[in-house]
């Protein structure tokens, strides 16, 4: 068990090493010499100048530019905004709280609307309440953020003068400014868990399992709890590594739409100004974030099934 | 005759299934019953709708299909009843075994607590005495208590069928139904299985339904037997009088289409034709096309049962003019049987196989990977136009074999050495004819693609035609522009076997070629592979865990278990007089010891 | 409650469906979508980049159905000649997907070995990696530009197809009829062409839609965002971008770009599954 966490650990942060070589490397690629990208196109003074190529190393060769970057990054020290002048991670800190809420609400409401939706379609195959469920997931899946935030502002706000921009200030008025936001988030999310889960359902209602159980008079709760939702549950946990990225991607459509100063806002804010301190920082945290998901559906999935921990003995 | 009333009894039951909005027939007007404490057999090819039968007693069709019609269970009405209702029914009055012991069980669940929830309720909520029953349970099938731990993955075949048995006996029902439950088993674990439903059933006074398609099986483990045929019942007896006096034509078939074990035949019987569909024969006599005795009114009306004996209904309306023929015929089976008169082959080696070693590694998420050997230094020769059985149970390496041999993989160590100096062509017919055909391509594509694929050293030979390769393996022409779904299974082995011959190979490898087939057709190719062979000369590999297959195709046969070859030498020899112990296990187990 | 008592037959859903009228009217969305796009400059009723200042932006009214925008450009004409753009690039896009990720997914999943695992673990790493926030850092950074964003995508869209059409060739390559034609010595590129290729068409043709609706979301997201398209180029998304803005004057033109990115996307994803679900039939019942 610790064998593999460590191998999954070591994958991931080799995954880790080359994504940060491709995100400094965008310093580069960016029209303009590095350093221009790196002033923001701000006058400085030759000491400011100076101080920006020591820093950077700017003079010396790509690759130990590479490695004092990435020497510095793995201290979390990833340079000052050029729009804020303060250090990159300070300024993410500004704007995480709203994005973390979001995405934490988002998850909520898909996770409780829409498990027992695909349970309940897959339950019922083929049916009237089956076929709207299945129709209305592709149109879900079809809905961009964008798309479903402009509806959501258009009827709620346009036409019952709903809060519908920004975020408003704490408690229950950051809650009743993000419910809106999160709902046009969570559409895509929740038609992508109905569709597995469906899937995962149906798939699972044909095993022979499942219809022993019934042969057996067991009673139906048991039958849909430790057979169909179990069996069916490590398809379902797969997906979630799919939505962390499809939240990641959603947030800032949703909250450029809903001008909600988050993580997307950021860096929108951020890609448009160049500010390259700032972008750097937010593609390590994503990456950061991607494989430690990864890493977590990978262990939920092998307490779900054993014969993941066991190792399956291929002869009979 | 009965003094009691029969435990459960079917009149008129009815299967239709719903195909695109159109009802279509899989079983009907099927009457039968089953006494109390008895065990009455279901025998029937694909197709016969024995299994859809078996799941509507318990209302566990899919979803789609319907039933209808009478089944009663002293006295309650089971069509018809509403679900909360049959729940009641289910484990408690019947309950069912399924065929794969791989897919049955939970695989995320524990053997104990598979065994726990089978239990009755009042056992179930006292953890003690339910861990008691549990082991008690585990015992009674033969199982020791430590398995309440394991996962199903982590056992056998033939111990989660143990499992599965428990698991349904759990509430101690008055009716166990059995859908083929030892067909998914290696032979060894079969007659196991099968004498442990005995067993039980005598201890408990149980009452069996046993499906199977196998009639030794059939009349090893049960009192009565009921014969279907595309969806219709065609003759029910006891057990003894079906074996010894059938009364229809179809049942005769059948037994004359078993193949022997104990002795070789010049000549392999079975059945003309394939089995229809339910649907197409619903007012005639559905096996009237393939019955060589059929008269009129055969064709004109749907026979129903009528009594020739003491528990014994046929459906053949003409048995009265035809009873004394169908003796006459198999005692002339029985008769029978000879010593081999074939050419065993000439001396000179084709193949030499020595000291083969293979072992497949797997890597699980998990901790350490572990290695299967598949090959522990197998050795066996192949001489030139002979036919060598290989005979094993899965997990004994012959498929690796075949592979090998057909440079499909390659071996860790080990030499092939071929008597000619150069690699002989090799061919393969594998087992299962649904997947061994390319279902998107034309019989006659398929045959053109192995024609340019002929053997480099052969090319001096004329081309074969498309016809006449069909033609070869008995079927029409017209074959060349269809496509595989539209076969049956028999017809496609024989396009299988065409596409070998075509490439005019010198060594033929047939891989379980009738294990998938239904057994009134397995005869007609195993009676093809010979007359290839006399024609042709072509050496052949029949791999093969039956060892009645073994005993007509082969002249020696090498039994391997776990990778290594235990025992080999003339196939009448070993499987008359067999030395290891494995080789006895094997021929003492087949049920029916036919 | 009868429910999940009874496992479905192993038959494609469709057999049991009615025929029901969006049979008719997606394929016909489609249809009239790629029309939009081919002719848009003809079909447009006015010249989408006539400017009106002292217009301005205005709800829907005589001579502009669907409003006009800020500098009083017709909402409909914008929206008929912002078609090409927001559909050509998925298409393009789509295009290179099927035909990369084909061969990839051919080549991984039967020739195994070394070849595959470097397909596979690049596929999974690129799988995991958020293909649009990829997409906006790059394209916003390094520059924009309608190819480069093609091109990007195609890159960072592959890996699912690679995935799809991999496992389905490994499901091939494992049957019997593979192992019967290369014993018989036939070449490997006639295996995967005349053998594997047809076999697993349904999936090729479900994922070409698939990605070409992926692409369409994300195209529209990226314009929306202000990349992809050159500024003030007629577009659904930075039509929906811009209108947005002005929600309280003219509603349409936020909606009615927005209506149809969704339109095309539910009838480019239905119309998939059905050939999905026919050429499955096909093969099977054939």
């Amino acid at each position: 068990m610790t064998g593999f966490v460590l191998r999954r650990l070591a994958a991931g942060g080799g995954l880790l090493v080359a994504v940060s070589f491709l995100i400094f490397s965008l310093l580069h690629l960016a029209p303009g010499s590095p350093l221009t990208s790196l002033l923001g196109g701000q006058d400085a003074s030759d000491e400011q100048i100076a101080a920006l190529v020591r820093e950077y190393r700017l003079d010396e060769p790509f690759l130990v530019q590479y490695g004092s970057w990435l020497a510095r990054a793995v201290q979390l020290d990833f340079g000052r905004s050029i729009l804020s002048h303060t250090s990159a991670l300070a300024r993410i800190g500004e704007f995480a709280p709203v994005s973390a809420q979001l995405a934490a609400l988002t998850l909520v409401i898909t996770v409780l609307v829409g498990i027992p939706l695909g349970m309940a379609a897959g339950l019922r195959r083929g049916r009237a309440a089956d076929r709207l469920t299945s129709f209305a997931a592709v149109v879900g899946m079809s809905s961009p953020p964008f798309a479903t935030g402009v509806l959501l502002i258009y009827v709620f706000g346009v036409g019952l003068g709903a809060p519908v921009f920004g975020a408003g200030g704490a408690g229950l008025d950051r809650l009743r400014h993000l419910i809106l936001p999160a709902v046009a988030l969570s559409i895509v999310l929740i038609a992508i868990v109905v569709r597995q889960t469906r899937a995962a359902v149906l798939d699972t209602c044909r095993q022979d399992h499942v219809v022993f159980g019934h042969a057996r008079g067991l009673r139906i709760s048991r039958i849909l709890t430790r057979y169909v939702l179990r069996n069916s549950a490590l398809p379902i946990v797969n997906t979630v590594g799919i939505l962390v990225i499809q939240l990641a991607a959603g947030t800032v459509l949703v909250e450029s739409v809903f001008s909600l100063p988050g993580i997307g806002t950021l860096m929108v804010n951020s890609v448009e100004a160049k500010d390259m301190p700032v972008i750097q920082a937010l593609g390590m945290l994503i990456a950061v974030v991607v494989v430690l998901t990864n890493l977590l559906v990978d262990l939920v999935s092998i307490m779900i099934d054993p014969r993941l921990r066991l190792g399956v003995r291929t002869s009979p | 005759m009965t003094p009691h009333p029969p435990l459960l009894s079917a009149t008129g039951l009815t299967i239709t299934a719903d195909v695109g909005g159109r009802p279509r027939r899989l079983a009907g007007e099927l009457d039968f019953t089953i006494a109390r404490g008895a065990a009455l057999g279901v025998v029937g090819e694909s197709g016969s709708g024995k299994s859809m039968t078996l799941r509507s007693l318990v209302g566990l069709l899919p979803s789609g299909v319907r039933a209808d019609g009478e089944v009663r269970l002293d006295g309650l009405q089971l069509i018809g009843l509403p679900e909360r209702r049959l729940r009641t029914v289910r484990g408690e009055r019947i309950s069912l075994l399924l065929q794969d012991p791989f897919t049955m069980l939970n695989p995320l669940q524990r053997v104990g607590v598979t065994l726990r929830e089978s239990l009755a309720p009042e056992i179930r909520s006292d953890r003690a005495a339910s861990r008691e029953e549990t082991t008690r349970r585990l015992a009674e099938v033969g199982l020791d208590p430590t398995v309440a731990d394991d996962y199903p993955f982590q056992l056998s075949g033939g111990m989660r069928q143990r499992v599965a048995i428990a698991a349904a006996l759990g509430r101690d029902p008055d009716l166990l139904l059995a859908d083929e439950p030892t067909t998914a088993l290696d032979p060894s674990s079969q007659a196991d299985v099968l004498n442990l439903l005995g067993r039980l059933r005598e201890s408990r006074g149980m009452s069996l339904i046993l499906v199977t398609h196998d009639l030794d099986v059939a009349f090893g483990a049960c009192d009565d037997v009921v014969v279907m045929y595309a969806g219709a019942v065609l003759e029910s007896a006891p057990a003894g009088t079906l074996a010894t006096r059938p009364r229809h034509p179809y049942t005769l078939g059948l037994l004359r289409s078993r193949v022997p074990r104990d002795r070789y035949l010049a000549e392999l019987t079975s059945i003309p034709g394939s089995v229809p569909a339910a649907d197409a024969v619903r007012h005639t006599c559905p096996f009237s096309d393939r019955c060589s005795w059929h008269a009129g009114p055969c064709r004109e009306t749907r026979p129903t049962l009528s009594p020739v004996g003491a528990g014994h209904l046929t459906a053949c309306t003409r048995v009265a003019d035809i009873g004394a023929e169908l003796d006459a015929m198999l005692a002339d089976r029985d008769d029978a049987g000879e010593t081999r008169a074939e050419d065993a082959g000439r001396p000179d080696d084709l193949v030499v196989v020595g000291e083969l070693r293979k072992t497949f590694r797997s890597r699980p998420l998990v901790g350490p990977g572990r290695s299967t050997t598949a090959l522990d230094g197998v050795s066996f020769r192949i001489r030139e136009g002979e036919s060598l059985g290989l005979l094993g149970e899965s997990g004994s390496g012959k498929s690796t074999i075949a592979r090998i041999l057909l440079g499909l993989e390659t071996a860790d160590s080990g030499e092939i050495r071929f008597g000619r100096g150069h690699r002989p062509a090799v061919q393969v017919v594998f087992q299962d004819p649904y997947s061994s055909l390319n279902p998107s391509l034309t019989v006659g594509a398929c045959l053109r693609e192995a024609i340019r694929h002929r053997v480099p050293h052969r090319r001096d030979r004329p081309v074969p035609a498309e016809a006449d390769l069909l033609a070869l393996v008995g079927l029409p022409a017209g074959y060349a522009s269809r496509r595989p779904p539209a076969l049956s299974g028999g017809e496609r082995q024989r396009v299988a076997i065409a596409r070998a011959i075509a490439t005019d190979p010198d060594l033929l490898i047939c891989d379980e070629p009738v294990a998938a087939l239904d057994v009134s057709v397995q005869a007609q190719i195993l009676e093809l592979f010979r007359d290839l062979r006399r024609e042709r000369k072509i050496a052949m590999l029949f791999i093969t865990h039956d060892l009645a297959v073994a005993r007509q195709m082969t002249e020696r046969v090498v039994v391997l278990h776990r990778g290594q070859v235990v025992e080999s030498g003339e196939t009448a020899g070993v499987l008359t007089e067999p030395e290891h112990w494995y080789t006895k296990r094997l021929v003492t187990s087949t049920p029916g010891g036919r | 409650m009868t429910i999940g008592v009874n496992p479905p037959p192993a038959k494609p859903d469709t057999l049991r469906k009615r025929p029901s009228p969006l049979r008719f009217a997606l394929p016909a969305l489609l249809a009239v979508v790629a029309l939009l796009a081919v002719f848009g400059a003809e079909l447009a009723p006015q010249d989408p980049d006539a400017q009106n200042p002292a217009l301005g932006a205005g709800p829907p009214g005589p001579g502009h159905p669907l409003g006009t925008d800020v500098l009083g450009r017709d909402v409909l004409s914008r929206l008929i000649v912002g078609t090409f753009p927001a559909v050509a690039g998925p298409v393009c896009v789509a295009i290179g997907v099927l035909v990369a990720g084909t061969l990839l997914g051919l080549l991984g999943g039967y020739h195994g070995g070394r070849i595959d695992a470097v397909i596979a673990r690049g596929a999974d790493i690129l799988y995991s990696m958020p293909a649009l926030l990829v997409a906006i850092v790059v394209i916003g950074t390094v520059g924009g530009g309608y190819l480069l964003t093609i091109g990007l995508l195609i890159v960072l869209t592959l890996p699912g197809t690679v995935r799809l059409i991999r496992s389905a060739t490994l499901s091939q390559a494992r049957l019997p009829y593979v192992d019967a034609a290369r014993a018989m010595g036939v070449r490997p590129g006639w295996i995967l062409g005349r053998h594997i290729l047809p076999n697993i068409m349904p999936t090729v043709v479900a994922t070409f839609l698939l990605e070409f609706t992926t692409a369409l979301v994300s195209f529209s997201a990226l314009s929306f965002l202000g990349l992809g398209v050159a500024p003030g180029a007629a577009d659904w998304g930075t039509m929906l971008a811009d209108g947005q803005e002005l929600i309280f004057e003219n509603p349409m033109m936020s909606l009615t770009p927005a209506l149809l990115i969704v339109l095309t996307a539910v009838g480019a994803t239905l119309v998939g599954d059905r050939l999905y679900d026919r050429a499955t039939l096909a093969t099977e019942a054939r």
